[in-house]
């Protein structure tokens, strides 16, 4: 199934363009995705996941066409 | 000191507010989450315009190199954030009511310390901090309130690169989304008080809709 992915703050991934959709297995998780995406342990306790706009624990189920923004946080204040 | 001045000052300070907020703001409570860059510079603009109550939370003290951004003296330097914050506030509005809480905000105390806030604005420096309360808004206790995060203010590109962006129903993010502070991205206080305004009057609009 594809899910769309939104990238905000300092997070880039190869291969992976913003607001671009990816294919991934029926039945995944956000942890799959970011599994799937390469993304580093050590980043992704960092990162803060949103389903259409709603948001989730990493253990969350994703479905066709979910709108997936995956937000790290950019230091500074 | 609050007692000791006359009430109707309340309406000669905040007399250039909109008038069609200014009971709002008179009811509206928010929480600060950090007293440094953008957390002092989004309390004062509050106070200014005179709501009732700040919530502001900082365990660390004020150190000379904060003074290129954040609204401290060279005398507080020394002096815990939050008490210096709120003496600083106490001479621009008395009316403000300051609950100040020295201590370092995590998931096990942070539901308990805004547990009155409707609108929380995080002002935190490092990411770990900045996740952790976003991290607290996906949590049902918070399900009703608005968090106002900040994200990508460092150095000094374009001040119009800073925007304030929709991230979920109930959050909202200020920032350019990429100026990371670091030794050649410095944190200097025109894009920092830049990003703390944005945060300030995004904080006005919701007081604007839900009180």
């Amino acid at each position: 199934m594809k899910v769309k992915i939104e990238l905000l703050g300092l997070l880039h991934i190869k291969d992976v363009k913003n607001n671009s959709f990816i294919e991934v297995k029926d039945g995944s998780t956000i942890s799959d995705i970011y599994n799937e995406l390469n993304i580093l342990k050590d980043h992704q306790r960092f990162i803060i996941p949103f389903i259409n706009g709603t948001e989730v624990r990493k253990s969350a189920n994703v479905n066709e066409g979910d709108i997936i923004k995956i937000f790290l946080p950019t230091g500074g204040g | 000191m609050g007692n000791r001045i006359d009430p109707s000052f309340y309406d000669q300070i905040t007399a250039r507010n909109s008038a069609n907020i200014k009971e709002k703001i008179k009811r509206a409570v928010v929480g600060i989450a950090g007293c440094g860059g953008l957390g002092s510079n989004a309390a004062i603009a509050l106070a200014r315009i005179g709501v009732k109550k700040l919530v502001i939370i900082d365990f660390d003290k004020v150190e000379s190199s904060n003074l290129n951004r954040q609204q401290f003296f060279i005398s507080d330097i020394g002096k815990k954030k939050a008490d210096a914050l709120a003496s600083f506030i106490k001479k621009i509005n008395p009316f403000v009511k300051v609950e100040k809480h020295v201590i370092k905000l995590s998931l096990k105390n942070i539901f308990n310390v805004y547990k009155d806030c409707p609108i929380i604005i995080e002002a935190f420096d490092k990411v770990s901090e900045k996740a952790m309360i976003v991290e607290a808004f996906g949590d049902k206790r918070f399900k009703n309130k608005f968090l106002i995060t900040a994200s990508g203010l460092a150095g000094y590109s374009s001040s119009n690169l800073i925007k304030t962006n929709k991230l979920s129903k109930n959050i909202f993010i200020c920032g350019d989304n990429k100026n990371e502070g670091n030794e050649n991205n410095g944190l200097m206080a025109p894009r920092v008080i830049i990003a703390a305004g944005h945060q300030a009057n995004m904080a006005v609009g919701l007081i604007s809709k839900i009180y």
